[in-house]
């Protein structure tokens, strides 16, 4: 049971050219004809689709994994005693992690156990379905909830909805149910609100060009970098500082590109979605970064991870335990690997480490000006490109090599005169400039109006000529580089 | 402050400049050197070598090969050179310009380029026993614009594919233009040039630099189960009867469109068939749904049964491509006797 093809990328043409707009023409084609309960239902078929495309065995899998937790939290929020709802809680919970453990961790787990007595359990034939670790995630979540709260979905067709929506399936933002089901609920008995298709069509432009102009270039020239490094060939300093700075940018880029098209098609058929991104690399600190950087894992992790954990209560050190677990927790939640570990352990020791330095060495919080900010940043931003080398690099061999490289001689790699100017241009971007959701004035909350119409809290970005020429612009330049598609690194966890 | 559009009226605005944009990218200036340079099978390159051979080496060419991987393996053009003027006693220059994978409208492209610039007097289109329905993959990286723009739609699995493709592949040919760097070289080197023939009946320059020997045979066994798969696979025609010169209208097409290319160069055109491991014979009414309308050079037979003569269950070893260059040189001594000069 394989999957057939490579997953629709949302940067390629079956996406942009079939699927995209056959998806938008029949949902709003069933608008008007006056069948709004059909068009979300519609969505919902159209977000089969989607999966399906990569594997159609795989979306019986998801579906599946839909009804098991559909009812699941059907009996954690019943008026069942609070011992049995608990237990349909916990089996949901149990289920979805033996889910992700069997296809995830199985192989690794196994791989690991057998180097250690002998034994030969692997598991490597195991293919990954696209997106487990982004919807068994949404689903505890609502368990969870479901139990805290003695409120669930009722209607299955906008449960499945809730967990398959195309534009956050496969590599989030994960969302939870609260935030989707009045949105859902509110498109099968209302308009959709007009004024938020050109600004999804603008913010989905913008993570279009974040994508192919600037993270696949970046991507085509430093894969070779970090391959050569698996190789096994030595890595000079050039190649090395190249490889580093180029991934810490492509992951940026590519990421949050993701989640601004992802914002942009929800937008498109009257849906918001959360931010994930809010410029990470002009954080103060890695508490800030961990604010800023794919936010709505972050607050699943406080909220699913840190909080049973015991969170703050138990004691300062009790705390920075829980910080540290949790953090090294999301790093395996990227992926089945010693880097991944190694990378969640560096971002769990800083995270812990700047808040064990709020309680002891306070003169070192409020060290502040311009000078203590320079240096804050730029000792952080060296700690996350170089954790970045970790969860970047075919095994943890080559993320030494090319670590090492970076204190080595400089080599004969010449990089690409183009290559590194995108580079600086994409620094620029990250570092100064507002990102795209600022530009567009995006309001995530739902209880806050969204487009602003005040002109005085305006942002950049209006439905003006000029707008729709730099919309096309972005969307052309796109489309001409999807000539050659890539794929998107989140989809890979 | 500027107008804030209707969201309809923004829709429309940016895709109507979406297309606009598109659009200037196919008229962009580009250097076809470079666009040659774009193509690769994946493992092999060989299309910025044929743009060298037809642009800047001076070599005449009587004799230009046009098909797939089989014939770019499967004959050898010193070889032929060779056996023609033990033959006739006659000069000719043969130059196989066959590149990887099927598809006959990427040999209406190759063609083309070759009769424009060197105008072969006799150009040798290969036919196999199971005849592609599909599109060349590399169409779209080598075919000039209009060529893509006009190739035919209905017929065509890769129509819309290639026409979205465009104006990235442009965009990127402009910008090569502007910064004067080719994906393989900047500007044609002299010293780097592979030389006016290069044969592939030796060996297989990979893209990785290894060189794939063809003097080696694979065991009957395996050739029987290449066979096996390939024949449960693939049939002659899939379609009923009736509807058979639909079923190859495609390829139908593009033959037609370089018999014109060759009518109006001054070039001759003949067909050759090269067989498949137990596929000696080229299929009864094949050739009439391509319209061939004339005897093809027959290179099947006994070689197709001799195991021998096999790297795999399409393509003919090093010895294979002898015998085939050999019997192919017997076939143009004996129905073009004055191809060349005289003196060898």
């Amino acid at each position: 049971m394989g999957p057939a093809r490579a997953p629709m990328v949302f940067s390629a043409y079956p996406f942009l050219l079939l699927f995209q707009p056959l998806t938008l023409v029949g949902y709003y084609g069933l608008r008007a004809a006056g069948w709004r309960r059909a068009s979300v239902d519609f969505l919902l078929l159209a977000s089969f689709a989607f999966y399906a495309f990569w594997s159609l065995p795989h979306l019986a899998l998801l579906i599946a994994s839909i009804v098991g937790n559909y009812y699941c939290g059907r009996y954690a929020a019943s008026a069942a005693p609070d011992r049995l709802r608990r237990a349909a809680m916990i089996a949901g919970v149990l289920g979805n992690l033996s889910l992700i453990f069997g296809f995830k961790y199985l192989d690794f787990a196994g791989s690991n156990l057998s180097a250690v007595i002998g034994a030969d359990w692997t598991f490597r034939n195991i293919i990954l379905p696209l997106g487990i670790s982004f919807y068994t995630f949404q689903q505890i979540a609502y368990l969870v909830d479901c139990f805290k709260a003695k409120d669930g979905e009722k209607s299955f067709r906008d449960y499945a909805l809730f967990v398959t929506f195309f534009p956050q399936l496969i590599a989030g933002p994960i969302v939870h149910h609260r935030y989707t089901r009045p949105q859902f609920s509110g498109l099968a008995g209302t308009q959709v609100n007009a004024d938020y298709i050109p600004y999804g069509v603008m913010i989905f432009a913008m993570g279009l060009a974040k994508k192919t102009l600037i993270a696949d270039p970046i991507a085509r020239a430093i894969d070779p970098l970090f391959a050569a490094a698996a190789a096994g060939d030595p890595v000079g300093a050039v190649a090395a500082w190249t490889a580093m700075v180029g991934y810490t940018l492509q992951i940026y880029f590519d990421f949050s590109g993701y989640c601004d098209m992802a914002i942009g098609l929800g937008l498109m058929l009257g849906v918001r979605l959360p931010v994930n991104f809010n410029s990470p690399y002009r954080a103060k600190s890695i508490i800030d970064f961990w604010r800023r950087w794919h936010m709505t894992l972050s607050a699943f992790l406080r909220d699913y991870v840190y909080i049973p954990l015991g969170g703050n209560k138990g004691g300062e050190l009790f705390r920075l335990r829980n910080i540290f677990l949790t953090m090294l927790i999301g790093g395996l939640w990227h992926g089945a690997a010693w880097t991944f570990i190694i990378w969640g352990a560096i971002h769990a020791s800083l995270i812990t480490a700047n808040h064990a330095a709020r309680i002891w060495l306070p003169q070192l919080d409020r060290w502040r000006g311009p000078v203590a900010g320079a240096v804050k940043q730029s000792a952080l931003l060296a700690a996350i490109m170089v954790a970045w080398i970790y969860f970047r690099a075919d095994g943890v061999s080559a993320a030494h090599a090319v670590i090492g490289g970076l204190f080595g001689g400089a080599g004969d790699y010449a990089p690409d005169p183009f290559i590194l100017a995108l580079i600086a241009f994409g620094a620029a971007l990250a570092l100064f400039a507002p990102n795209s959701l600022e530009v567009a004035f995006y309001v995530e909350a739902l209880d806050r109006p969204f487009p602003q119409k005040t002109s005085g809290v305006a942002g950049v970005l209006r439905p003006t000529p000029m707008a729709a020429a730099a919309t096309a612009i972005m969307l052309a330049a796109g489309l001409a580089v999807a000539w050659r598609p890539a794929v998107f690194i989140y989809f890979n966890f | 402050m500027q107008k804030i559009l209707s969201p309809g009226a923004f829709i429309f605005a940016a895709i109507v400049m979406t297309l606009t944009f598109l659009g200037v990218c196919l008229v962009a200036p580009e250097d076809p050197y470079y666009r040659w340079q774009e193509h690769n099978s994946g493992t092999t390159r060989k299309a910025d070598w044929i743009y060298e051979r037809l642009h800047f080496d001076q070599t005449p060419i009587d004799v230009a090969l046009i098909g797939t991987s089989r014939m770019a393996g499967g004959l050898s053009g010193p070889d032929i050179e060779a056996s023609f003027c033990r033959l006739t006693g006659r000069r000719i220059y043969v130059a196989n310009l066959s590149i990887p994978e099927t598809g006959r409208n990427m040999h209406y492209v190759i063609a083309k380029e070759a009769m424009k610039t060197k105008t072969p007097a006799l150009t040798l289109i290969e036919l196999n026993e199971i005849e592609a329905r599909t599109p060349h993959r590399g169409f779209v990286v080598l075919a000039d614009v209009e060529d893509v723009l006009t190739a035919p739609a209905f017929i065509n699995f890769n129509y819309f594919y290639d026409l979205a493709r465009l104006p990235g592949r442009q965009t990127l040919l402009w910008f090569r233009w502007l910064t004067k760097r080719g994906a393989v070289r900047d500007h044609f080197e002299p010293e780097l040039y592979q030389g006016r023939d290069e044969d592939r009946t030796r060996e297989i320059p990979l893209l990785d630099g290894r060189v794939i020997s063809r003097f080696q045979k694979i065991p009957r066994i395996d050739l029987d189960l290449a066979y096996e798969r390939r024949a449960r696979e693939a049939s002659p025609w899939r379609l009923p009867p009736r509807l058979h010169p639909l079923e190859y209208r495609f390829s139908r097409l593009y033959l037609d469109k370089i018999e014109t290319l060759a009518e109006k160069s001054g070039s001759k055109i003949d067909y050759v068939f090269l067989p498949a491991w137990r596929s000696p014979d080229y299929p009864a009414g094949l050739s009439d749904d391509l319209g061939l309308n004339r005897e093809i050079i027959d290179l099947g037979g006994a070689v197709a049964e001799n195991p021998d003569k096999w790297l795999d269950a399409t393509h003919v070893n090093a010895w294979g491509a002898m015998e085939q260059s050999e019997r192919l040189a017997r076939a143009l001594a004996e129905r073009h006797p004055a191809l060349g000069v005289v003196g060898c």
